[in-house]
């Protein structure tokens, strides 16, 4: 398990960033870390992986403290995907940027992964190409890519649907989907509600670096208060949900049930007179 | 460490009379403090003297701001420099037959790394204070032409966060394995030369960015510009100009008949 624990950070100047924050990532989760500009998502999650550290609390990765463990040895178990993907590459093409990681962790016999990966990620006709002449979409997913390469058992995506277009979109949708179900542990921060409404995960509300609540992106999303308290708005499917309600319908802002009401009041022709 | 020496660099609004001081008075102030440590260079003790007395004149300049505590950090920062002047010390005295572990020995190291130091902080102190717009203006009251004006202070604009992006990079590399803190000098030359990369490529990028900003806002469309912020010496101004000026010209005096 990967584990904050009351954890307090000041930048320089003495601005709290994050102040008595404790989140749990359990093998086999999605977490969506969630809050608008500046709520501490970005500082939590270079505190999760080591890069900052905390003035006060601590941060746990499977029982050890982070600050005893090798900056590498954080790396090989937790893969960190920045917001900016420029600063990951330097290298001649994308091929090698994927390899890179994987010579520095002494993996061998990887061309297999690198290859799917690639694919999954519709990189494949760009393997030759510099990562610099990609699009900004492009980066980003071989910035995911390039982490999911060594395997990582925490992932820690930051503002993954940032630039991405339908396709993109869906492919990270899937990995991250894909990574629970293979038991690991996955961090998302992220303002992009629709995205954590379609993953269903479990949703930490951070707010001016505190935790404003904590549970299934279900409970959190439709609760109007919080998410005004949080600057976010609610996804779509809160927002129609709440509607039929108010027309006397009975329904969640789960997609699929919310589809089977409309459906349900498509064929019922006195209500479709009615509010004609 | 990147941060750290970008913390020297930076601006940050401060409310402070010393501070409210015209940018010019403040830069004469830096280059009298500069000088100071550069016209004491010997005997050891007296440039150790001056050298304390530049850092804490900039240090109870800058105290509204906790900068005291920055300035420490930016100094252990550049404890790599310092270290290899030490280094170039006992160098100096062992070529010369000479025994590096004696008392004359700590105390010319020791105002040597002293005078480093208040060299950079008593520079840093006119950066720390200045905003870019009035640096600007400052360049431009010495009549110097408004595209080399504009270059400097873009540079100093930029340089700070050129830093922190070096630092970025890093960090990001560390996470994919490579190890910054080996002990191999090569590899971790190497490991840093690798980092350049990608900076340098931003650079380049946000260069070509900032060129097309300038061509939408009309940059050079008119030859003679006006200013909207223009520099005015006040009564307080004149006062600690006169001040350290005569502080300054006692401190020469001094140097020229020691």
């Amino acid at each position: 398990m990967l584990e904050a624990v009351n954890v307090r950070y000041e930048y320089h100047g003495g601005k709290v960033a994050l102040d008595g924050v404790d989140l749990q990532v359990r093998e086999g989760e999605v977490v969506a870390l969630m809050g608008s500009n500046g709520a501490g998502k970005t500082t939590l999650m270079k505190v999760l992986v080591g890069l900052l550290r905390p003035k006060s609390g601590k941060v746990v990765l499977d029982g050890s403290e982070i600050s005893e463990l090798s900056s590498k040895e954080v790396a090989r178990r937790i893969g960190y995907v920045p917001q900016i993907a420029d600063s990951l590459f330097f290298l001649e093409s994308v091929r090698e940027e994927m390899r890179y990681a994987l010579r520095n962790f002494g993996i061998g016999d990887a061309d297999h992964r690198v290859e799917f990966l690639l694919e999954r990620f519709g990189l494949s006709e760009l393997r030759d190409r510099s990562p610099f002449s990609l699009s900004g979409g492009q980066k980003k997913r071989l910035s995911i890519a390039v982490v999911l390469a060594w395997d990582p058992k925490y992932v820690l995506l930051d503002e993954p649907t940032l630039g991405q277009d339908k396709s993109g979109r869906e492919a990270i949708a899937w990995t991250i989907e894909s990574l629970r179900r293979e038991g690991r542990g996955v961090v998302v921060a992220t303002h992009d509600v629709e995205f954590v409404s379609e993953l269903d995960p479990q949703v930490t509300l951070l707010s001016s670096g505190r935790v404003l609540a904590s549970g299934q992106a279900y409970e959190v999303l439709s609760d109007e208060k919080l998410m005004k308290s949080a600057n976010l708005l609610p996804p779509q499917s809160v927002i129609i949900s709440k509607q039929l309600t108010r027309l006397g319908i009975r329904t969640t802002h789960r997609v699929n049930e919310l589809v089977s009401s409309i459906a349900t009041l498509m064929r019922c022709k006195e209500f479709g007179d009615k509010h004609r | 460490m990147a941060t750290s020496i970008a913390d020297l660099l930076r601006y940050r609004e401060i409310e402070s009379p010393l501070i409210r001081l015209d940018p010019r008075v403040k830069l004469l102030i830096s280059i009298y403090l500069f000088t100071s440590t550069l016209i004491f260079d010997r005997p050891p003790l007296l440039s150790a003297i001056v050298s304390t007395a530049v850092l804490l004149t900039v240090g109870l300049t800058l105290h509204s701001i906790e900068a005291s505590r920055r300035l420490l950090r930016t100094i252990r920062a550049l404890s790599f420099f310092l270290a290899f002047v030490v280094l170039l010390n006992v160098l100096g005295f062992v070529t010369q037959g000479l025994n590096p572990l004696t008392l004359e020995f700590v105390a010319i190291t020791s105002s040597q790394l002293l005078r480093f130091v208040a060299a950079i902080v008593s520079f840093s102190f006119f950066l720390l204070t200045v905003s870019p717009e009035a640096l600007a203006a400052t360049l431009r009251s010495m009549r110097l032409p408004h595209d080399y004006v504009f270059a400097m202070t873009a540079a100093v604009r930029f340089a700070p966060l050129f830093l922190e992006e070096i630092q970025e990079v890093i960090d990001s590399q560390r996470l994919r394995g490579v190890d910054y803190s080996t002990r191999n000098p090569v590899k971790r030359l190497r490991n840093y030369v690798r980092a350049f990369v990608p900076v340098v490529i931003n650079a380049l990028k946000r260069s070509f960015e900032m060129a097309e900003a300038l061509e939408v806002k009309c940059y050079g469309a008119v030859r003679n510009r006006t200013s909207f912020y223009v520099l005015r010496l006040r009564k307080s101004d004149v006062m600690v100009l006169t001040a350290t000026t005569a502080v300054f010209a006692s401190l020469v005096t001094l140097r020229l008949f020691l």
